[in-house]
């Protein structure tokens, strides 16, 4: 069953999910339980993993550790955090320090590179970046798609159609329709305006600056719903959007580029990149 | 053996050079699935569309893996649009023929990072601030490392310099006379646009190519007969206008000559390092 395969989500060290009433601790154990059983039964562990602040706090060493060394875990995933939908404290905490962030991101690089590259472990997104910068291959996530409104929609259970589950599960000022109310998915695609907005972003981005960048390749404005989420609070979190955007471009570097060139988000904020705002105007 | 000819013609004419190396044109995708039955599209080199614009839908999924060029005419208008083509990507190795004319650099960016190959169309002898471009462009080509797709014709010059063989822009840029045919909507065999251009047109039908050219342009002892480029260029350059002064596009080859040197230097240090490695 699946391939032998399950992917399951953990963060390091673990400060937001949690078993119902009791605290992440517990979960954390429950976790680490299920995985080594999996494991004893023949079953191969990928782990999606979201930094917090407690990750930067601890480093990438010991991010990888936990992972790698401690729980035997041979491919896992960085994702940046989505905070979606109503905001609440947690969501308002999500949005981290870009600049720790990128440090993080490149040191985690350094580590696998060192220990892990050549050895079966697999980190993404960094390893498809890697094979792209070195064979023009490599198999990039959706948040580096050249548009993402041409590649797929998401359905969910109540028949709601939006851009992807980050969507549907979201923003239903985003949604495309209702395939209940329709009678072809074709047309409903064909006549949304604001699918018609997702399709135009990439124009509104280029028309913003986007086409001097170096990294406009693998960025192409960045994942919608995390520029759109981060940004919908307003005020602080629109510059949060932008400089999160930069770092997805900064982790084109990675791996790449020797250590005392890696560049870090411009320390006198004169880089321009687009507000959330300007994307979906 | 002679090199076959390749046809560039206009797709209401696939049927009538059935059996030939084609490139098909038309400037709206549906046509060339309306006019090309199923079975050809094993003559066919490639498809030209001859207009940014219109919907590709129709092409995604016709003639799998059949090569795409899209010509732009008006780069620095059009080129926002190049987004709509990425989609082709899934089915079929796509370039873009970029004209060189002034702001002609924003669309060769676009087109490379969306991953497609691209073509610098010389629609004309360039003058200084269109070589300054181009150098540019040679730069991202060569040195960005975002960068995964060809440029023609840097690519296959700095090929050709890197493998000591003999390729002329003649052949590079799809313009030799003996090697390329356009047919004329009305059926007129003719040549390439580029050799199409000026006083003298070549001799198509008797498939002289542009040996006799050169040959001419060698014996007048003009900037040609001592350019240490002219084998690969073969006065691409001086066409239509021989007193056009080549110091700009020769810094061009140099740059590319240079670049190939370097590559090589490169891969024989990674060689010894492997040879180290191995003792």
């Amino acid at each position: 069953m699946f391939g032998g395969s399950v992917g399951t989500s953990m963060d390091y060290p673990n400060l937001h999910r949690k078993l119902f009433g009791r605290g992440p601790g517990e979960y954390t154990k429950l976790w680490r339980r299920n995985v080594r059983a999996a494991r004893e039964a023949g079953i191969d562990i990928s782990v999606i993993s979201v930094p917090n602040r407690a990750t930067l706090e601890v480093g990438a060493e010991a991010f990888y550790s936990y992972f790698v060394d401690e729980l035997d875990v041979r491919s896992f995933q960085v994702n940046t955090p989505f905070p979606g939908g109503e905001q609440n404290e947690v969501k308002r905490s999500l949005p981290l320090d870009v600049e720790a962030l990128s440090r993080f991101f490149i040191d985690l690089t350094d580590v696998w590179l060192e220990r892990g590259y050549g050895r079966g472990v697999e980190v993404g997104p960094v390893d498809e970046l890697l094979k792209r910068f070195t064979d023009g291959g490599g198999c990039l996530p959706c948040i580096w798609q050249q548009n993402c409104a041409d590649e797929f929609v998401s359905i969910d259970a109540r028949g709601y159609v939006a851009q992807c589950d980050c969507w549907v599960t979201s923003y239903p000022e985003y949604f495309f329709g209702n395939i209940f109310e329709s009678d072809s998915l074709t047309e409903l695609l064909l006549n949304s305006p604001a699918r018609r907005q997702f399709l135009e972003r990439p124009q509104v981005t280029i028309e913003q600056g986007c086409l001097e960048c170096d990294y406009l390749s693998l960025c192409h404005g960045g994942c919608p719903v995390r520029t759109y989420a981060l940004g919908a609070g307003g005020g602080a979190g629109h510059d949060v959007a932008v400089r999160a955007e930069e770092v997805s471009q900064q982790r084109a570097h990675v791996g790449v580029v020797p250590d005392d060139q890696h560049p870090l988000p411009d320390p006198d904020g004169q880089r321009e990149c687009l507000l959330p705002d300007q994307l979906f105007p | 053996m002679d090199e076959p000819v390749t046809y560039n013609v206009p797709s209401g004419l696939v049927g009538a050079y059935r059996g030939r190396s084609l490139v098909v044109r038309a400037h709206d995708p549906s046509e060339v699935v309306r006019d090309t039955p199923p079975d050809e599209p094993a003559d066919i080199s490639y498809v030209q569309l001859l207009s940014v614009g219109p919907e590709v839908d129709d092409l995604v999924h016709w003639g799998v893996g059949i090569p795409v060029d899209v010509v732009m005419r008006s780069p620095l208008s059009e080129f926002m649009q190049l987004y709509r083509y990425a989609k082709l990507l899934e089915n079929h190795p796509v370039r873009i023929t970029v004209p060189v004319v002034p702001g002609f650099g924003s669309a060769v960016r676009m087109a490379l990072a969306l991953n497609f190959a691209v073509k610098l169309e010389v629609t004309r002898q360039p003058r200084p601030d269109l070589i300054d471009e181009l150098h540019d462009v040679l730069n991202l080509y060569l040195y960005r490392p975002t960068v995964s797709q060809p440029v023609e014709f840097f690519h296959s010059l700095l090929l050709a310099f890197y493998r000591w063989e003999l390729a002329t822009l003649w052949e590079i840029q799809e313009e030799d006379p003996a090697r390329f045919r356009y047919v004329t909507d009305d059926g007129q065999e003719v040549a390439p646009r580029h050799a199409r251009r000026g006083a003298a047109a070549f001799d198509v039908i008797n498939g002289a190519g542009t040996a006799e050219y050169r040959r001419e342009l060698l014996a007048e002892g003009g900037e040609c007969a001592d350019c240490e480029y002219f084998a690969h260029c073969g006065g691409y350059f001086k066409w239509p206008e021989r007193g056009y002064d080549c110091a700009g596009v020769r810094t061009l080859f140099g740059a590319l000559s240079q670049a190939a040197g370097e590559l090589h230097g490169d891969v024989e240090a990674y060689d010894a390092t492997r040879g180290e490695a191995r003792a």
